[in-house]
């Protein structure tokens, strides 16, 4: 529980911990189920139906960046205003 | 302190004691297409933030992604020119981190079936460099720091990408900078990325760990980032290596820890930026947005049709058919437009050892300089076919040497063609030998040792007298008619 709230950066009290983690236990129960499927000779796939959609690299016009912004928690020079984040992406 | 290297290895003052380094390097290359990786937005460099966002790459809630055809024709021709094996089925997976340039929470890109693995470049000293694999992925946002708090900027975001992985096969700083020139010409030459460095469109991390000399397997390696140039990832080798050494001699092993480390040109050190997070933690899945995607021969054999000859063949065959120096055929072909350029004006002035002397005295001088505003030869308005006209009137005489050059510079500043310049500095003006010759005999009459000279065998003495009847000519004569006005004259009174 203390893991997965790390990695979405979410700072969880020791009550919600206890709280949740029976909730998550259940979530991860019913996952259960597709497991007890049997796939014998059924092969992998990573989607279903749809195959090879594409479009041309043709540029399509794109936000008034103030739409956007308007949905942003602060904003500071047309820019989404966060807290400071050390370290960097990947 | 400074470190004695013997080929590979490095030697320790402290203890005398011989290390090797192990390097590999993860380079990230934008491909270039006219909008994003699954969106029409356009990419740009440069444009006022958040102007080239859409909901789908700034992640908003039901918008749905759809893959650009020219990413996959451009990476799987970057495939093929890099000698790799592209995968017939292939497809997206989610890598799940959270950072504020990141709007979805995660970043698509390839894991398990990435597009295309295999291949390599051979560097100088015969090395192969093995790339492990090649994947697309998107790009994420732009972040600046300020005291306010972090800016971001989502024009970047969802830009398509090719990350390359190399297997661990360099040993040497000045190897990782050979591969990262010769992998960036390549990509230039396919013309698949322009790879220009300072615009973020190549992006190079390194991994590199170090061992004694002869002891079996690896230690652990550290990856090192903010490297903004090739400079950067040589000078950041050449401290992060006797670093881990240093490291090693004082705390024995477990003295380096797996952890991401910063470059600080600056400081030249390279400094602790977080303990990498496991592969696990990414928790990868495939993308249920994303079809699976098959890459079809007809895919396949089209980009293959369109590869270009490559440096490598280029240089190859600018020394064996055209008679050039290894020198001259590794200058000309220091990028796509000055080859493409070269050769052009080689086939049509018949000459590539005069045309690859004045393209690299002239032109690449001109541009190196700014004295021409071109960001590359492709740029110029003096064409390869205004090159070859000036070859060809300097080999029949109807240019000198001199004017020629004069008149290729007057053409690079003001941007006119050929035969309006040559009119405008008057070189078709003809002169005269009864003009010629009385400069000469007043030149001769100013410089009296030189006939001395001459007659007595020396006839480099003659240069003295050249100079003046070349000002006088206003530097229309042609250099080697007064040498033979004033021989004939010498001679003649002798
Ligand atoms: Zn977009």
């Amino acid at each position: 529980m203390r893991e997965t709230a790390d990695l979405a950066r979410l700072d969880l009290s020791d009550e919600e911990c206890a709280r949740l983690e029976p909730e998550l236990d259940s979530i991860l129960e019913h996952f259960k189920a597709l497991s007890e499927l049997d796939l014998e000779g059924v092969e992998g796939t990573a989607s279903v139906g749809l195959q090879d959609v594409t479009r041309p690299d043709v540029p399509q016009g794109s936000m008034d960046p103030e739409t956007l912004l308007a949905r942003a928690p602060r904003e500071r020079d047309s820019h989404y205003q966060v807290p400071r984040a050390v370290g960097g992406s990947e | 302190m400074s470190w004695e290297r013997d080929g590979h290895v490095w030697i320790s003052p402290q203890t005398g004691a011989r290390w090797v380094p192990t390097i590999g390097l993860e380079v990230h290359a934008q491909l270039s297409t006219k909008t994003k990786l699954f969106c029409g937005c356009e990419v740009s460099f440069g444009a006022p933030p958040n102007t080239h966002t859409c909901p789908v790459c700034t992640g908003q809630p039901g918008a749905l992604p759809v893959l650009n055809e020219a990413v996959l024709e451009l990476a799987v021709r970057a495939a093929l020119a890099l000698g790799a094996d592209v995968a017939r089925e292939t497809h997206f997976d989610r890598k799940n981190y959270f950072y504020c340039d990141l709007p979805k929470n995660f970043q698509t890109s390839q894991y398990d079936h990435p597009f295309c693995s295999g291949g390599g470049i051979e560097l100088s000293s015969g090395v192969f460099v093995r790339l492990n694999r090649i994947h697309m992925e998107e790009d994420a946002g732009k972040t600046m720091h300020t005291e306010a708090g972090s800016l971001v900027d989502l024009n970047r975001a969802g830009v398509p990408l090719i990350e390359s992985v190399t297997e661990a096969d360099l040993s040497s700083p000045e190897d990782a900078y050979e591969y990262l020139t010769r992998f960036r010409e390549i990509l230039q030459f396919a013309g698949v990325s322009t790879a220009d460095m300072e615009k973020g469109e190549l992006r190079c991390d390194v991994n590199v760990s170090v061992r004694p000399e002869g002891e079996e397997g690896l230690r652990t390696k550290v990856e090192v980032k903010n490297l903004n140039s090739f400079r950067h990832v040589q000078s950041s080798l050449e401290h992060e290596i006797p670093r881990q050494v240093a490291a090693y001699e004082a705390e024995g092993a477990g003295a380096v820890v797996q952890e991401t480390r910063l470059w600080d040109p600056d400081r030249e050190e390279t400094r602790t930026m977080r303990v990498k997070e496991g592969e696990s933690d990414y928790r990868y899945f495939p993308c249920p947005d994303l079809p699976e995607l098959h890459l079809t021969e007809e895919l396949i054999e089209s980009q293959r049709a369109l590869l270009p000859e490559l440096p490598k063949e280029r240089r190859a065959r600018y020394q064996s058919e055209l008679g050039l120096s290894e020198y001259d055929a590794g200058v000309l072909t220091g990028s796509r437009a000055t080859a493409d350029y070269f050769e052009e004006a080689a086939e049509r002035s018949g000459d590539p050892k005069a045309t690859a002397n004045w393209v690299s005295n002239e032109l690449l001088r001109a541009l190196g300089a700014g004295e021409v505003k071109a960001a590359s030869l492709a740029e110029l308005s003096f064409r390869p076919s205004d090159l070859s006209l000036v070859i060809q009137k300097a080999a029949s005489g109807e240019l000198h040497s001199k004017g020629a050059r004069e008149l290729v510079r007057e053409c690079l500043r003001t941007g006119e063609g050929v035969e309006e310049t040559i009119q405008s500095l008057g070189l078709d003006e003809v002169i005269d030998d009864s003009q010629l010759e009385a400069w000469c005999e007043e030149a001769l009459e100013a410089n009296p040792r030189v006939r001395d000279e001459v007659l007595a065998g020396n006839a480099k003495a003659l240069g003295a007298c050249i100079g003046p009847v070349m000002k006088a000519s206003g530097g229309k004569a042609d250099p080697k008619r007064i040498t033979e006005v004033l021989k004939g004259l010498i001679e003649g009174s002798s």
